[in-house]
């Protein structure tokens, strides 16, 4: 059944586009041997699933940004996203959450401690060499 | 263009399908007895939910895994999935969070816990508890 829906898909409905997603502080990226992503968009709705691996921090020294496939959509307050194979990024508190604001075409790092406490993540934190991977979905519009 | 399009996506192309997941190694299965889950696929695109309660691990040891949707592994690129987990109990981690990701040309998820300090590792089913219960949901490419 889904083989039967396929093709349909394929030509007339779904689009899955790649990305160079970056990281670093927005001006001054990290650099990067892998860094790659997919995305599809069904009317505003975003999705994607992306991936780096960096062997260099460079000049970066503030926030930490990641790049999305587009910018967030005005009728959208925060989103927040899934990550994983995180390496080489440290972190004041107990875990590491990922989120962006509407209007922004990155997301930022926030380390959560136990008793709830946001610290933003800078590029200083992060080692010379990691990897991270980040997907989710979101509107443009 | 795009917004032209959504009327037939959603009148004609979503599914919501399910199907019977297994937590373990690649060995070794878990005895579950709350097993749920379910997927949408549009084209090159899956959407997946999943439930699972374990009452005992049957010897598995090496590294825990949940299986995906039947026949549709990850796409085979150097892209890795990052996933999300609602809720986990018996998933034991020394320290740091825990992360469920997909890795390319699989049909599992797979669990990793990073310190604070941002050091990896994989999570393996000799230490997770008798009993427990993990909920994973996301979407990936095929």
């Amino acid at each position: 059944m889904l083989g039967e829906l396929a093709p349909k898909i394929n030509n007339n409905i779904l689009f899955p586009r790649t990305y160079i997603p970056t990281i670093g502080d927005g001006t001054n990226n990290f650099t990067t041997s892998t860094a790659l992503g997919f995305y599809s968009q069904v009317g505003n709705k975003i999705s994607f699933q992306s991936s780096v691996v960096w062997t260099s921090i460079g000049s970066s020294s503030g926030q930490l940004r990641y790049l999305l496939p587009f910018t967030i959509g005005p009728s959208v307050f925060r989103i927040s996203c899934s990550i994983s194979g995180v390496s080489g990024i440290s972190i004041t508190g107990s875990y590491l959450v990922v989120n962006g604001s509407s209007g922004s075409n990155f997301v930022t790092f926030q380390g959560i401690s136990s008793s709830g406490t946001g610290t933003t993540v800078n590029c200083s934190s992060c080692s010379a060499s990691g990897s991270i991977n980040v997907g989710g979905d979101f509107w443009i519009n | 263009m795009l917004g032209e399009l959504s009327p037939k996506i959603n009148n004609n192309i979503f599914y919501d399908i399910n199907y019977s997941p297994t937590l373990g190694d690649s060995t070794t299965n878990f005895s579950l007895n709350q097993i749920n889950g379910t997927y949408s696929k549009v084209g090159n695109f899956v959407e997946f939910s999943v439930n699972c309660s374990w009452t005992a691990k049957n010897g598995a040891s090496s590294t825990l895994i949940l299986s995906l949707p039947p026949g549709l592994p990850i796409k085979n690129s150097v892209v890795n999935m990052a996933f999300e987990i609602g809720y986990s109990r018996g998933v034991f981690i020394t320290s740091g969070y825990l992360q469920a990701v997909g890795l390319p040309g699989t049909n599992y998820i797979t669990f990793e816990s990073t310190t604070a300090s941002g050091t990896p590792s994989f999570v393996l089913c000799n230490v997770c508890q008798t009993t427990g219960i993990v909920q994973v949901s996301g979407r990936y490419f095929i």
